[in-house]
């Protein structure tokens, strides 16, 4: 655009601002506004436009609201005559509180459970209301004897004492157990007697997992006379799709800050099993977690495996059974 | 902006999966008349369609009549919603023709208003209703900048009121616009160029209060 003049600049003025013109138009257009004080100004104005614009306080709807629109519904649908057939509709309306609730908290439920366990029925209406209880698919017989601690996937919940982070913590693989979790830097115990298959809630504040992306849980748990100790770097958030092959290069840092990292890049949680501290530099070549994890650490005598519960890392000796796919009984 | 069409484009190809198919379901529930599943829908897009409507009509009122009908309509239409485009889309074109039926019923009747009636084509002569600008000493500016723009979106005509309240307060992509309205994308953005231009029109006097001597008005 030559020679611009102010009717080619007001006209452009938005494109200009959102930054979708050209480098030469933009250019024309920036030197127009240095040589011209009205357009400068329209500029800026226009500019503080958008910034007001998007500062404008949202709305709420009125108490009852829906409720008002649901009944306007009902009465549309009593106008028509319904027919004989057309009972079951009815039924369905005197219930829908009902159905509507046990839909919102059934099918979260049932993403979270199936994203883990993907050989668990997924029949959402088996799903008991996940708040405070052990709601899960069915249980299967597993294989594994090695005792195993599993962490559901984080969900976010609104409890009665405000909202938190719900983990659901099973045993499996021993009859009974103890587990101690810390979360972050946060002193709070959390202590749990575990029976072998029932899953029990871990439930943080949100204000004490300190709203980062990635939960840090200290777990300490015993079993049969056996005493483990772990570090587990949970991801927030639901199952996003995040791509399983990546490519990065992360600063020379600690192995917790490094697991810490992989979680949240991955959206995968990755357990530091009884592994000494040190420093690592990772990087990613077009690879999953699992490919750059074993790439760094087996060859140091470490053991990266991957099962529905993310990956662990530990000592070669005790490397971690193979994926245990049992689940906990309602 | 470049980011919002990313963001629209995500937003309906990509949403996640899990998201697009229980929304489906639910729209194939209340198809069937399943009321219980409409109800889920209404909770999901309740409060985009409430502020859509307030920041249409400026008032909290009408929107909640505009709103409600909305949602009645949509009800009653799900059999022709043919899934072409994301159901956001279709509810934003039922609020935005509610809105405007509303506005035609209102020109209907004899009304006095502080407004002077819009013609819904633009290119009418439009009188702007004057408000009295208040003194400098009694703003507050954050508050009176707000309310004075809300007061300049009702003054627009209403296809551009439209589109700035789709744009800015809803945050929604050309793309998308193009399609609520039924119109060409190129001509979503020159008249939303426009109303910008008038926009900034009417906030430009009080500009000069805020940051200029004082003076008697």
């Amino acid at each position: 655009m030559q020679d611009l003049d102010c009717e080619k600049f007001e006209e452009h003025v938005s494109d200009y601002i959102e930054g979708t013109l050209s480098p030469q138009q933009a250019t024309a257009m920036a030197e127009h506004a240095r040589g011209c004080a009205d357009c400068r100004r329209d500029e800026a104005a226009i500019r503080s436009l958008y910034r007001d614009m998007s500062a404008l306080p949202t709305a709420e709807p009125p108490l009852y609201f829906r409720e008002n629109v649901i009944a306007a519904i009902e009465r549309e649908q009593q106008n028509q005559k319904l027919a004989w057939w057309q009972l079951p509709q009815q039924w369905t309306r005197l219930t829908r509180t009902a159905v509507g609730t046990a839909l919102a908290t059934g099918v979260v439920a049932a993403v979270a459970w199936s994203v883990l366990l993907p050989h668990s029925s997924q029949n959402p209406a088996q799903k008991a209301d996940v708040l405070g209880t052990s709601a899960s698919p069915t249980a299967m017989a597993s294989p594994v004897a090695v005792p195993q601690l599993h962490l559901s996937r984080v969900l976010t919940m609104s409890s009665t004492d405000g909202p938190a982070y719900d983990i659901q913590v099973w045993l499996t693989g021993a009859d009974a157990g103890t587990a101690r979790f810390r979360v972050g830097d946060d002193t709070r115990d959390y202590r749990f007697n575990l029976q072998q298959n029932q899953a029990q809630p871990l439930r943080v504040p949100l204000s004490v997992a300190g709203g980062k992306p990635v939960i840090a849980l200290d777990v300490a748990w015993a079993t049969g006379g056996e005493n483990h100790t772990r570090r587990i770097f949970l991801p927030v958030g639901t199952a996003k799709t995040l791509p399983t092959q990546q490519s990065f290069g992360l600063p020379d840092q600690t192995m917790a800050q490094a697991a810490s990292d992989i979680a949240q890049r991955y959206g995968v949680s990755v357990t530091l099993d009884d592994v000494p501290e040190k420093r690592v530099q990772i990087n990613a070549r077009q690879e999953t977690a699992l490919e750059t994890l074993t790439r760094h650490f087996a060859p140091e005598g470490l053991s990266v495996t991957s099962s529905p519960d993310g990956i662990v890392i530990a000592p070669q000796a005790q490397v971690a059974s193979e994926t245990s796919v049992a689940t906990p009984t309602p | 902006m470049a980011e919002q069409a990313r963001a629209f484009r995500e937003r309906v190809s990509a949403a996640s999966v899990e998201e697009k198919t229980q929304e489906q379901a639910l729209i194939e529930r209340s198809r069937r008349g399943d009321v219980a599943a409409f109800d889920q829908l209404v909770r999901r897009y309740e409060r985009s369609v409430f502020n859509t409507a307030y920041r249409l009509s400026g008032s909290y009122d009408d929107a909640s009549d505009i709103a409600q009908e909305a949602f009645v309509r949509a009800w009653n239409n799900l059999k022709s919603f043919r899934g072409d485009s994301a159901f956001s889309t279709w509810l934003y074109r039922i609020v935005t023709n509610v809105f405007l039926d509303d506005r035609k019923r209102k020109k209907a009747r004899p009304h006095r208003s502080l407004e002077e009636e819009m013609d819904l084509d633009e290119s009418s002569v439009q009188r702007q209703f004057q408000d009295p600008a208040p003194g400098p000493s009694q703003i507050a500016e954050g508050e009176e900048r707000q309310k004075i723009l809300e007061q300049a979106i009702q003054s627009l005509p209403d296809t551009q009121r439209v589109m700035v309240v789709m744009y800015h307060t809803q945050g929604l992509a050309y793309e998308e616009i193009a399609e609520i309205t039924n119109l060409p994308m190129g001509t979503v953005k020159s008249r939303l160029n426009r109303a910008r231009l008038a926009l900034r029109e009417r906030l430009a006097p009080l500009a000069e209060l805020f940051t200029g001597p004082e003076s008697p008005i």
